[in-house]
C-alpha cells in the first residue's frame, strides 16, 4: 500500500507542475521578463516571492520558467526513450551481425559523459533549447538501447512469438503488437527516470548558461540569483524558489519511477527506508 | 493428388562445431482429409520437420529437398509468399506451455489477429467470429471470456484457444505439436475428445511423442527414428502388426503393454551408425545390419518399413 501512496502522490505533484506550465499565462501576475518594482524587494502581497536584482517579479520567473526546464526534460526523455525502444526492440528481434556490430559501437559510446561533452558542442555551436535537447536525447538514448535489447531478444525466442510467426503475421507487426506491448513497463520505468534525469541535467545546463541566457528557466533563475550574490546578501527569496522548485519535481520523478518499477515488477527485492 | 508432398527433405544445423544433420531424405505425403502422426523420441527431428514445412527454422537451418503444397514448392516460396500462407492455408497448434500466448494481450484480441492478417473481417463480424470459434471449441461465455487474458485460464482452456487461433481462418493443412503436452489426464482426453471431434475431416499433421494421442487422432502414422522414417502405415494396423524393431520396442515400453523400454539411448544427432541407425540398440539386429544402411520399402498394402529383415 506504501508503494501506491506513493506513485499517487507523486503523480499528484508531476499534475501540479504541468498545471502550473500550461496555464502559466493565468497564474503568473507579471511577465517573465517585465521589470515590475524595485529590486530586491522581499516577499509581500504585491509580489508574492519578492523581486529579483532589476526589480523582476520572482514568482512569476518561477511560473513561466517551468514552460522551459519541464519541456526539455519531457522532450529529450521522450526523444531518447523512442529511440532507445524502436532500435532496442528491432537489434533484438533480428539479432545476427547488424546486432553484433551495434553492441560492439555502443560499448564505445557508452562510457562517454554525456554532460561535458554538451559543454564542449555547445561551446562550438552555440545552440538553443530545442537543439540541447535533441542532442541530449540522442546521446542518451544509448544505454536505454541496451536496456531494451536484451528483454526483447528473449521476447523473439518465447513460443507466442513464434505462434504468431505460424499465423502469417509480418516482423513489422510481430515487434510493434506483440513485443512492444510485452516491453511497455520497462519503456514506461525508463521514460519516468529519464525524465528526472533530463530534467536535472538541463537545469544545470542552464545554470552555466549553455544556452540562450535571455531564456527564463530555473537554472537561469538559480545562475542569476547566484551571481547576483543572493547567498552572501541573505537574500532567500530570490535563490530558493527555483531551486525547491526543481527539487520537487525532482523528488516527484524519483519516486513515481521507483514505485512503478517495484508494481511492474515484484521481485525487485527493495529496500524501502 | 497429395495436399502436402515432401520429397528428399533434409535439414541441417550449421553450428561452430560443425554442420549436423537433423532429418535425412524424408518422403512423405499427407492427402486431403487425412490425419497423420509423426511419432518418436524427443531430439528425432519431430518438431524440426513440422517447422521446416511452416519455414519457421532458425537461420542457421540447411533446407534441402522440396515440400510440394498444392503444387507449389514451399520450400522455395518467398517470405512474403509464406506469409500469406501461414495462418491461412498451413497453421499451427502449437506446443501448451505457459507462454504458448503473449500474456499481455487478450484471447479474444489473439485469436481475431489471424482473421484480421487474412480475411477482410472486421468490427463487429470479427467479433462474431470469434465468439463462433470459442463456441465451437465448448468455451462457455465467450463474450466475457475472450477479453481474459491468457493467465486467467487453466491449461485446457488455453489449449482450446490455441485451436481456436489455428481453425480461425480455415486452414486446409493442421499442424499440431505435441497438442497435449503438459496437461492432466482428464484434461488431456477431453482435449483429445475435442480434437478428434474438430478435426474430423480436416487434415492433421501430428506430431507428437505420445502413442495414446496418436491412435486416438490420427488415420495414418509415420514413425520416425534419428531423422529418418522407419516405418509408415495406417494407424491401427501399424499398431497392432508393428514391423519395425523399433516400433515394436516402442509398443513394448508403453505402460499398458508392461513397461519393457528399449535399451540404450537414440544416437545424437550427427552421431548416428552407418548401417542401420537403429542397430545398436535392437534386439533383431543381424550382422550385416552394422554396415548396410536400410531403404524404405513397400510392404504389402500401403505399409513401409526400414528394416533389412523385410527385404
Amino acid at each position: 500500500m506504501t508503494r501506491n501512496i506513493l506513485l499517487r502522490v507523486s503523480v499528484a505533484i508531476l499534475f501540479l507542475y504541468f498545471a502550473v506550465a500550461l496555464l502559466a499565462p493565468f497564474i503568473a501576475p507579471y511577465g517573465a521578463t517585465a521589470i515590475v518594482g524595485a529590486p530586491l524587494q522581499p516577499p509581500d502581497s504585491e509580489h508574492l516571492l519578492g523581486t529579483n536584482n532589476v526589480g523582476q517579479d520572482i514568482f512569476s520567473q518561477l511560473v513561466y520558467g517551468s514552460q522551459v526546464t519541464l519541456i526539455f526534460g519531457f522532450c529529450s526523455a521522450l526523444l531518447s526513450v523512442s529511440i532507445s525502444t524502436c532500435a532496442g526492440i528491432v537489434l533484438g528481434y533480428y539479432g545476427g551481425s547488424v546486432d553484433e556490430v551495434v553492441c560492439r559501437v555502443l560499448d564505445v559510446l557508452m562510457p562517454i559523459p554525456i554532460f561535458p561533452l554538451l559543454i564542449v558542442l555547445t561551446t562550438f555551436f552555440n545552440p538553443g533549447v530545442v537543439q540541447v535537447s535533441i542532442v541530449m536525447g540522442v546521446l542518451g538514448s544509448i544505454h536505454g538501447i541496451r536496456l531494451i535489447r536484451a528483454p526483447a531478444l528473449s521476447l523473439a525466442e518465447t513460443p507466442f512469438i513464434e505462434g504468431a510467426k505460424s499465423i502469417g503475421a509480418s516482423d513489422l507487426r510481430i515487434m510493434s503488437r506483440h513485443i512492444l506491448p510485452n516491453l511497455m513497463p520497462i519503456v514506461t520505468v525508463k521514460f519516468v527516470t529519464a525524465s528526472q534525469h533530463f530534467l536535472v541535467m538541463g537545469v544545470g545546463l542552464s545554470f552555466i548558461g549553455l544556452w540562450d541566457t535571455m531564456t527564463v528557466d530555473w537554472g537561469s533563475m538559480i545562475q542569476n540569483a547566484y551571481s547576483g550574490g543572493a547567498l552572501s546578501l541573505g537574500l532567500w527569496w530570490w535563490i530558493l524558489p527555483p531551486g525547491l522548485a526543481v527539487v520537487g519535481i525532482s523528488l516527484a520523478l524519483a519516486l513515481a519511477g521507483y514505485s512503478l518499477e517495484e508494481s511492474f515488477n515484484p521481485r525487485l527485492e527493495v529496500n524501502r527506508i | 493428388m497429395s495436399l502436402l508432398a515432401i520429397a528428399d527433405l533434409s535439414v541441417q544445423f550449421e553450428s561452430r562445431s560443425g554442420t549436423v544433420p537433423v532429418l535425412d531424405h524424408i518422403d512423405f505425403a499427407i492427402n486431403t482429409g487425412e490425419r497423420v502422426a509423426l511419432i518418436g523420441e524427443s531430439g528425432c527431428g519431430k518438431t524440426v520437420f513440422g517447422m521446416s514445412v511452416m519455414r519457421l527454422l532458425p537461420s542457421n537451418a540447411r533446407i534441402t529437398g522440396s515440400a510440394l503444397y498444392a503444387g507449389r514448392d514451399i520450400l522455395r516460396a518467398s517470405e512474403r509468399e509464406m506469409q500469406q500462407i501461414r495462418g491461412k492455408k498451413i497453421a499451427m497448434i502449437s506446443q501448451n506451455s505457459a507462454f504458448a500466448l503473449n500474456p499481455v494481450l487478450t484471447v479474444g484480441d489473439q485469436i481475431a489477429e489471424s482473421l484480421t492478417l487474412h480475411t477482410s473481417c472486421r468490427g463487429e463480424g470479427l467479433e462474431r467470429e470469434v465468439i463462433r470459434l470459442l463456441t465451437s471449441l465448448g468455451i462457455e461465455r465467450p463474450k466475457e471470456n475472450m477479453q481474459k487474458y491468457p493467465h486467467e485460464f487453466s491449461g485446457g482452456m488455453r489449449e482450446r484457444i490455441l485451436i481456436a487461433m489455428a481453425l480461425a481462418c480455415n486452414p486446409d493443412l493442421v499442424i499440431a505439436d505435441e497438442p497435449t503436452s503438459g496437461l492432466d489426464a482428464l484434461v488431456k482426453a477431453q482435449t483429445l475428445r475435442l480434437l478428434k471431434s474438430v478435426m474430423q475431416d480436416r487434415t492433421l499433421l501430428l506430431i507428437t511423442h505420445d502413442l495414446g494421442t496418436a491412435s486416438a487422432l490420427a488415420s495414418h502414422t509415420a514413425v520416425l527414428y534419428a531423422g529418418e522414417i522407419v516405418e509408415y502405415g495406417p494407424t491401427h494396423e501399424l499398431f497392432r502388426h508393428p514391423m519395425h524393431p523399433y516400433t515394436q520396442g516402442l509398443l513394448a515400453s508403453s505402460p499398458s503393454a508392461g513397461f519393457h523400454p528399449i535399451p540404450g539411448m537414440s544416437p545424437a544427432p550427427g552421431q548416428v551408425p552407418h548401417g542401420c541407425r537403429f542397430c545398436p540398440r535392437c534386439s533383431s539386429a543381424m550382422d550385416r545390419c552394422n554396415s548396410t544402411h536400410p531403404s524404405l520399402k513397400k510392404s504389402g498394402n500401403n505399409r513401409q518399413v526400414r528394416c533389412l529383415r523385410y527385404d
